[in-house]
């Protein structure tokens, strides 16, 4: 109901705000269709009470993304990134479809009612592969490892298409199913000892990649999806920590900060939208100095900040605390470990975009252009998101409350030893930036030269996509022209060569019927006429043993008749 | 609650999608402002559940389908 709330007020924001940035744009009756039916599709998704009904809703909102991405459909570049999310998402889709197929198999019901109620007659078997199968259809659909490459690929369509569906609802989804998963399967999650574990690890390793990538990228929209990858690895993390005895904490924890990560990522790339419009670039490289012509922008980005590294008493602060705080009770020093880093590294990356963009000198390139604010119906939008980052950190005893879990959220119940250590790092994320920009600006230079090969591993995303391309799509054309050489040199020659040894069967078989159906004609008429000259003489010899019988045997009659009368 | 609130939420949106291409045909600017209309509703539909689940009073209000 809250997510139902949230997909429908950001379905709002997002319609005012394209009104001004998509005013020049043809096609926009494609783009209202298919905006309108994401609205409902994804508010029927969080409003579904069975399994069925929501994969429904989930392939809905599968092909309006598709449809999204590819608005700009004379580009090849974003075909291509349309048809890349569709085959990705798809492979989550299946595992999702086939996981909720095994479900119904055993107990004969989609109703989330039912299932809770009957998990326990569901065989072990079953349910961890549909379990599992069920992760997979998330991981797909919310971008996370290893399926997270179509998330930044996505970034060709629309920047409110991006706001919308890939920060502040879609991708969602997965995240959402995982929840619901975790109630459905309730406290029988135990019994599946590597699931809940699998989430954890996914989503702590994705939050660190993400954020890895956030920081090396030079698009900005680039930028705002790692990061959106890395946030949502925190949501995991967090549900991945959920245990029954611990009143759903890491549960909560992650939801709650899927609720604030739609607000400040939603914020963030309306943002972009206004500063793409204006500099018609998504090179940072070619930005700088726009705190002077963007001073609204600026000050929005400034929000966006705070928001996304977690500076209290933004709502951001409170989730993030909480989600460390349920990875800390999970007593996983590594994990714990990891998130502070893509803590530090996502103050990092922020702190980062905000230098390149607004605080450092105006590029050559900006100087030839006119630069302006932002449109201010686009504006307009960005502010009310921007007013609930701040304001809504005071309800977030009433998202609790909304959500039936008992947890309160203030400053003096959240802040702990846990905190200070959140704190330092982000303090190690800011300074890093700071002596790499601002004291020593040939440190980044230095420090990318030597960690050479790392760079080249982040530049290249990690060589994801790479082993994609390379390995799993070169693969698959491989074994597909492997299939088609085998087809034509072998399936192909099947039946010619059944045909032809039939051919041969058949001259065969005419030969030696003729020969033998001559031979047969043959005796057959030496036979009949052996029998017919038979016959004949037959017939002639005993023609006058007839003619001598019957004459006999009428004298007879006659001697018979002569005397009788005489008597 | 507003009755069907749970229903209307997501059907609204997606029916009303189809009323775009032919809104299209008469304004534009008709076509942006109805888009704008559907999701205004739609958010008024959703918040309107809200007091009943915050106060848990929602029976009933089962959004499936038939």
């Amino acid at each position: 109901m809250l997510l139902a709330c949230l997909i429908t007020f950001f379905g709002l924001v997002i319609t005012v705000y394209s009104i001004g940035y998509m005013a020049d744009e043809e096609g926009l009756t494609r783009y209202y269709f298919f905006m309108l039916i994401f609205i409902g599709s994804m508010t029927g998704l969080v409003m579904s009470d069975n399994l069925f009904q929501l994969f429904i809703f989930w392939e809905m909102i599968g092909l309006c993304s598709y449809s999204l991405i590819s608005f700009w459909y004379k580009r090849p570049e974003a075909v291509r990134s349309s048809i890349k999310a569709f085959l990705m998402t798809r492979i989550g889709d299946v595992c999702f479809l086939a996981g909720i197929c095994l479900l119904y198999t055993s107990l004969g019901s989609f109703s989330f009612s039912y299932i809770i109620n009957n998990i326990g007659k569901v065989p072990l078997s079953v349910l961890t592969a549909s379990a599992f199968l069920i992760l997979i259809g998330a991981v797909a659909k919310s971008a996370q490892l290893p399926l997270h490459t179509w998330l930044y690929s996505a970034m060709e369509a629309p920047t409110s298409v991006s706001a919308f569906l890939h920060s502040a609802t879609m991708v969602k989804a997965g995240v959402y199913l995982i929840a619901r998963s975790i109630l459905l399967f309730g406290s029988l999650t135990a019994l599946i000892p590597m699931w809940l574990p699998s989430i954890l690890w996914i989503g702590t390793i994705t939050a660190f990649i993400g954020a890895t990538l956030a920081l090396s990228t030079s698009d900005i929209k680039g930028v705002a999806a790692y990061s959106t990858i890395s946030q949502i690895g925190f949501m995991f993390a967090a549900l991945g920590t959920t245990s029954y005895s611990t009143s759903l904490f890491g549960w909560f924890a992650g939801l709650l900060h899927l609720v604030s990560h739609a607000f400040f990522q939603g914020l963030d790339f309306l943002l972009i939208g206004g500063i793409i419009q204006t500099v018609k670039t998504r090179d940072m490289r070619l930005m700088g100095g726009l705190r002077k012509a963007m001073p609204v922008t600026f000050g929005l980005s400034i929000i966006v900040m705070l928001a996304r590294t977690g500076i209290p008493p933004l709502i951001s602060f409170f989730s993030k605390e909480l989600v460390i705080q349920s990875v800390l009770s999970s007593g996983n020093l590594y994990v714990t470990l990891l998130l502070y880093a893509s803590t530090a590294i996502t103050f990092a990356y922020t702190l980062r975009v905000i230098t390149l963009v607004y605080i450092r000198e105006k590029s050559d390139y900006l100087k030839k252009i006119n630069l302006h604010e932002a449109p201010r119906i686009m504006l307009f939008s960005s502010g009310i998101l921007a007013a609930l980052c701040i304001v809504i950190g005071f309800f977030g005893n009433s998202i609790s409350q909304l959500m039936r879990v008992n947890v309160e959220i203030g400053l003096n119940e959240v802040l702990n030893s846990s905190t200070l250590i959140f704190l330092f790092a982000l303090f190690v994320g800011g300074l890093s930036i700071y002596l790499a920009y601002y004291r020593k600006p040939l440190l980044a230079e230095q420090v990318r030269h030597v960690f050479y090969p790392l760079n080249r591993i982040l530049e290249n995303g990690y060589f994801f996509d790479a082993f994609y391309e390379k390995i799993v799509a070169q693969g698959a054309i491989l074994i597909s022209a492997s299939l088609k050489q085998f087809e034509i040199s072998f399936l192909e020659r099947i039946p010619y060569f059944f045909a032809s040894r039939i051919i041969s069967l058949a001259r065969a078989t005419q030969k030696y019927l003729d020969i033998f159906a001559d031979e047969l004609l043959y005796m057959a008429t030496n036979k009949t006429l052996a029998s017919v000259s038979k016959i004949k003489k037959m017939r002639f010899s005993s023609m006058e043993h007839y003619i001598a019988a019957a004459l006999v045997g009428l004298l007879i009659i006659l001697v018979l008749i002569i005397l009788t009368m005489l008597r | 609650m507003f009755p069907y609130a749970s229903w209307l939420v997501w059907a609204l949106p997606i029916f009303s999608s189809l009323l775009i291409p032919l809104i299209a045909r008469f304004s534009k600017n008709l076509r942006a402002y109805l888009a704008v209309a559907v999701s205004l509703i739609a958010m008024l539909l959703a918040f309107s559940m809200i007091p009943d689940v915050y106060f848990n009073t929602l029976e009933n209000s089962d959004s499936s389908l038939p």
